[in-house]
């Protein structure tokens, strides 16, 4: 989706604030939010990009007020009602309720650990030129807004990766994964530093012939 | 979707919540508004939230206190840029390694150990070079290397940093105070996949000879995100 958290390339946002010293933890709630989620990662109920969907999916307004992991608590809410791990109702009173089935784990999805191979055979190979679609999906995507419609090189193949926008709703497709390098001229136009180039791994989903 | 969580809170007041959990926006962290949930209602403190949500986890069977605390315990005292430092030395002193590591990031730092807690992620290595500097950055949330480097600082995560890299990268390299030559090729690397990088800085001069362990410590995590450089020799001495 064209939400808020996709800034590359905005203006506004001022100067990059370096806090000295900087503990891994800022507050013991964080600690609390950041290792839960890891374990709903690493345990292979949700998609990492189920984490990210449902933080995108927030207001504009409430994403860019939030800290960090404000935006993380919100997600993991979402993930464990949306898993059926806890009721609305238990998470309202904070204690289970002795009446609900919440917590079997028959709606998370099992992650497997690592990629399978996508049916079919790449369309593309190295130096390859491709176009980034020009597509506006309002579900999840990791198809930047400043990449689309610009045309790259192919510099290497990597596998198979789970499709975001599907993974984003727990489900498991595995597509092509690319790595793709645009010129900084084709993305920012020509006040863009000739010397400049731009990284990025798109999914075939994302691409089209150039 | 918002204002379905809302918890019934007795004695603490959003104030509270707002000290507590703003840390991300830098210099004061307060919020001057919120605007999640319903007004009519006292929202949560965050740390009660957070700990409504462990309680039910832990009970039901879904998490256990123990790997929380250890995951904790990992970020807080195991894994840090310490552990990348030591992949890069290492590559700048043994050549096989450093082939190895810039052909398979993955399979080179599991043979030094170094595993990822979630399967399927893959580390790329990017070599800095006289010709070329690479630069790595997230525009969409946060991705990093935390297995390898850490959780990531906040300025990594912040909007100025996310939204500006592939926009003006040398810009962005100036105000960590590297400066980059107009014949050097800035590679930004928007780190969007499953895919991770790692920064190998450029090997400080009168570094020959060195320990892996000595040079080290002239690699900080600035210079494996690729915002800074190595240190200069002279830093090793307080170091160690």
């Amino acid at each position: 989706m064209n939400g808020i958290h996709d800034i590359g390339g905005m203006h506004g946002f001022g100067h990059i604030m370096v806090e000295e010293n900087e503990p891994v933890y800022h507050a013991e709630w964080e600690k609390g939010v950041q290792s839960m989620m890891a374990v709903m990662l690493s345990s292979g109920h949700f998609a990492v990009d189920q984490l990210r969907r449902n933080i995108e999916r927030q207001d504009a307004v409430t994403y860019l007020s939030n800290s960090y992991y404000e935006n993380w608590l919100h997600s993991l809410q979402q993930m464990v009602l949306n898993a059926g791990f806890v009721t609305a109702d238990e998470l309202a009173n904070g204690h289970i309720d002795p009446a609900s089935s919440a917590g079997n784990t028959g709606r998370a999805t099992q992650w497997r650990p690592v990629p399978d191979l996508p049916a079919g055979p790449p369309a593309y190979g190295v130096n390859d030129r491709v176009r980034a679609k020009v597509r506006h999906p309002v579900e999840h995507t990791r198809e930047p807004r400043y990449v689309r419609g610009r045309v790259g090189v192919v510099t290497h193949y990597y596998g198979g990766e789970p499709l975001p926008e599907l993974a984003g709703e727990g489900v498991r497709q595995d597509v092509h994964l690319y790595r793709v390098r645009f010129e900084a001229t084709e993305l920012w136009g020509p006040d863009a530093h000739p010397n400049d180039a731009l990284y990025i791994d798109l999914c075939e989903n994302y691409l089209e012939p150039a | 979707m918002r204002g379905t969580l809302r918890l019934v809170t007795e004695g603490v007041s959003d104030h509270d919540h707002r000290s507590d959990g703003g840390h991300d926006h830098g210099s004061n962290g307060d919020h001057d508004h919120r605007h999640d949930g319903d007004h009519a209602d006292l929202p949560q403190p965050i740390a009660l939230r957070v700990k409504a949500i462990q309680s039910l986890l832990i009970d039901k069977g879904i998490v256990e206190q123990a790997t929380l605390d250890r995951i904790v315990d990992t970020y807080e005292h195991r894994v840090g840029p310490h552990l990348g430092a030591t992949v890069v030395a290492r590559a700048w002193v043994d050549e096989a390694f450093r082939r190895r590591l810039l052909t398979d990031g993955t399979q080179a730092v599991a043979e030094l150990g170094i595993g990822g807690f979630r399967q399927g992620a893959r580390l790329v290595a990017l070599e800095n070079t006289p010709a070329v500097h690479n630069v790595v950055v997230c525009t969409l949330c946060s991705c990093y290397p935390s297995w390898l480097l850490g959780l990531p600082p906040i300025w990594y995560k912040s909007a100025p940093y996310r939204s500006r890299t592939v926009f003006e990268p040398r810009a962005v390299l100036a105000e960590f105070g590297t400066d980059v030559g107009d014949d050097v090729e800035v590679r930004v690397w928007d780190s969007n996949s499953e895919v991770r990088y790692l920064v190998v800085p450029q090997r400080p001069a009168n570094t020959d000879g060195w320990t892996v362990d000595r040079l080290a410590s002239l690699v900080d995590r600035n210079a494996m995100i690729g915002v800074g450089r190595a240190l200069p020799a002279g830093a090793a001495a307080e170091a160690g």
